[in-house]
């Protein structure tokens, strides 16, 4: 079972590779299509700036090769590790990722933790008393959360907890310049700041996976093997724990494995409004100064995070359905 | 007995009034279509009723339900709230509308091609509409977004368009898989009509109710993306946005509360009813669970 498992994530990952391969291709081919670079864009306006500064910039970047001699140099670098310098930092675009990145799958995960606890519950009893007051509630609830601008949440909710009654931090992901007396205190301070933002990603994931695992539920419950179960005289806890729900999960977590890409994309919105340090900001910056090698680091980087998470789905996938083999 | 009864009685009948009479019993739906048509008609009406909201700083920060002249309200430029939502109306439903018909394109081109050619056509098509799913779909538009200098109301819909068809892509090649093989497809075939004409004149109308009911929702998920551009500082700079008002409401949002919760307001009722239109249409037309 454990080798299986281990060729198997050996042989997924060879899979990946020609995926994330042609995706460094299309997005680097959108970015470098572009009219203009980043410093006639930044600089062109300024008289000060002669068009030979500008000249030896765009050498000096290599600006004005061909399009595939700069892609291979970039793919080259990456390979040995490298992702290349921000033109406007000139920090290295992977030191400026990896201190990103732990603070968006921080927020993303807390927030997909809040959605599934709330969700279990709320689903189920909707399924099993379908019409209920539970069961109107939550379609209410989900209704609202597909529909709402989740950044717009964010500013009610900082207006409410943070601005009115003065509860939680409105925004950043710990104090600024604050010396903690302990570990402790340093993650009480961080639990904090994330509550907020991880409450407004984490509601609109419960509106969609409420839904979501209601309807699997229904479908479950009107299966034969239910009706079998019931007329063997089960008791109704044991028919909806034992027999419905656990193959009504099974959708439920192929859609939070799947849907990975779809809250990394919420996070870029909750990150801004929460100027929450994460990959969102990160790339919505660097769309501003035209930033070409961070905008190609940072949606490489969420790939490598869709896929990865896509891994981990499939596999969690077999151990929770025995029919399904790594082969 | 009743289903019997019931379908007694609607057959024979033409399968728009089916859809009609069922539409009809579905208040929820109905809620969402007046929705909609509130919202075309504040886009229409927006010029007729309102002066383009010019700033006037002598009124600004007027609270709503104050000075009747401005019910809703003035922003931080005095400009009427009433007036920028109806004008913000106006930039939505272009946005979605723009944004549908550059999804309804790809989309079915690109499904269509793969469901009715199969093999190697179906292989290539689908292998490409997974790389488009492995990118977060806001990172892609983003990318996209960072190709233009001046982005105007045109590359966003553009964006939006050509980042957005994968999943109706795979809805319409299910479609065509189906009914590829059903015999009227089969018997054209033998008539020799051409490929395209079986494409597109056979077997598309018949594969159109889960794609309309996919591009209402689409409609309501481009309607949420222009607004979380334009709260990004991405949207076109010309044209009066929810999204963009919200932006600027927020740094007052202690003392005028009142300017980014109207826009949301505006934005979560608009996507409200094109979702409730979705869900209506998509169980008046009795279709499989899509979307």
């Amino acid at each position: 079972m454990i080798m299986a498992l281990k060729d198997y994530v050996v042989r997924r990952t060879f899979i990946a590779l020609p995926t994330l391969f042609a995706i460094s291709v299309i997005v680097f081919t959108i970015i470098h299509a572009a009219p203009g670079d980043p410093f006639q864009f930044f600089l062109g306006f300024n008289p000060r700036v002669s068009m030979e500064t500008i000249e030896f910039l765009r050498e000096k970047y290599h600006l004005n090769d061909p399009i595939w001699v700069q892609y291979i140099s970039w793919l080259k670098m990456l390979l040995s590790g490298n992702m290349g310098y921000s033109f406007i930092t000139h920090r290295a675009v992977s030191d400026a990722i990896m201190i990103r990145v732990p603070n968006t799958v921080k927020l993303v995960l807390t927030a997909e933790l809040i959605a599934i606890l709330l969700a279990i519950p709320l689903g189920t009893i909707s399924a099993v008393k379908e019409g209920g007051i539970v069961d109107n509630i939550s379609r209410v609830i989900s209704l609202l959360g597909v529909s709402m601008p989740s950044f717009w949440l964010g500013i009610l909710l900082i207006l409410l907890f943070a601005v009115r009654l003065n509860l939680l931090p409105t925004c950043g992901s710990h104090t600024t310049g604050m010396v903690y007396s302990s570990t402790w205190e340093s993650i009480k301070d961080q639990i904090y700041h994330l509550i907020l933002p991880a409450m407004t990603l984490g509601y609109l994931r419960t509106a969609y996976l409420t839904r979501l695992l209601r309807s699997s539920l229904l479908d479950v419950l009107s299966k034969d093997y239910i009706m079998t179960a019931r007329m063997k005289g089960l008791k109704e806890r044991v028919v909806i724990y034992k027999h419905a729900l656990r193959n009504a999960l099974l959708p439920f977590v192929t859609a939070i494995g799947l849907a990975f890409g779809f809250l990394l994309s919420g996070a870029v919105l909750i990150e801004t409004v929460f100027a929450w340090p994460g990959m969102g900001r990160l790339i919505v910056d660097a769309t501003f100064t035209r930033d070409y090698p961070v905008i190609m680091g940072t949606t490489m980087m969420t790939a490598v995070m869709v896929v990865l998470a896509n891994l981990i789905t499939d596999i969690v996938y077999a151990f929770l359905d025995p029919r399904i083999t790594y082969d | 007995m009743e289903e019997d009864m019931e379908k007694k009685i609607i057959k024979g009948r033409s399968y728009l009034r089916r859809f009609l009479r069922r539409f009809r019993r579905n208040y929820l739906g109905i809620f969402g279509a007046i929705i909609v048509f509130s919202l075309i008609f504040m886009a229409v009406s927006a010029s007729t009723l309102f002066p383009y909201p010019k700033p006037r700083l002598e009124m600004r920060y007027t609270p709503p339900f104050k000075d009747w002249s401005v019910p809703l309200g003035t922003d931080n430029l005095g400009r009427d709230m009433l007036a920028l939502i109806f004008y913000g109306a106006r930039t939505s439903l272009k946005v979605g509308l723009g944004s549908i018909v550059l999804l309804f394109l790809f989309g079915v081109l690109i499904g269509s091609l793969a469901g009715y050619f199969g093999k190697w056509v179906d292989e290539i098509l689908m292998r490409f509409t997974d790389i488009m799913l492995t990118i977060p779909t806001l990172f892609l538009i983003i990318v996209f977004l960072s190709m233009f200098e001046v982005r105007g109301t045109n590359v966003i819909i553009f964006a939006i368009g050509v980042t957005g068809w994968p999943g109706l892509a795979r809805i319409t090649r299910s479609q065509f898989l189906s009914l590829k093989k059903t015999p009227y497809v089969e018997a054209v075939q033998v008539m020799g009509g051409s490929s395209l004409r079986i494409m597109f004149r056979h077997i598309l109308p018949n594969a159109l109710p889960p794609i309309i009911v996919v591009l209402t929702f689409q409609m309501a998920g481009a309607i949420l993306t222009e607004a979380g551009l334009s709260f990004l500082g991405l949207g076109d700079p010309t044209l009066i946005s929810w999204g963009k008002i919200i932006t600027q409401g927020r740094v007052s949002v202690a003392t005028a509360w009142w300017e980014s919760t109207f826009p949301g307001i505006a934005i979560l009722f608009a996507v409200l009813g094109f979702n409730l239109l979705g869900d209506a249409i998509r169980d008046s037309f009795e279709v499989e669970k899509v979307g």
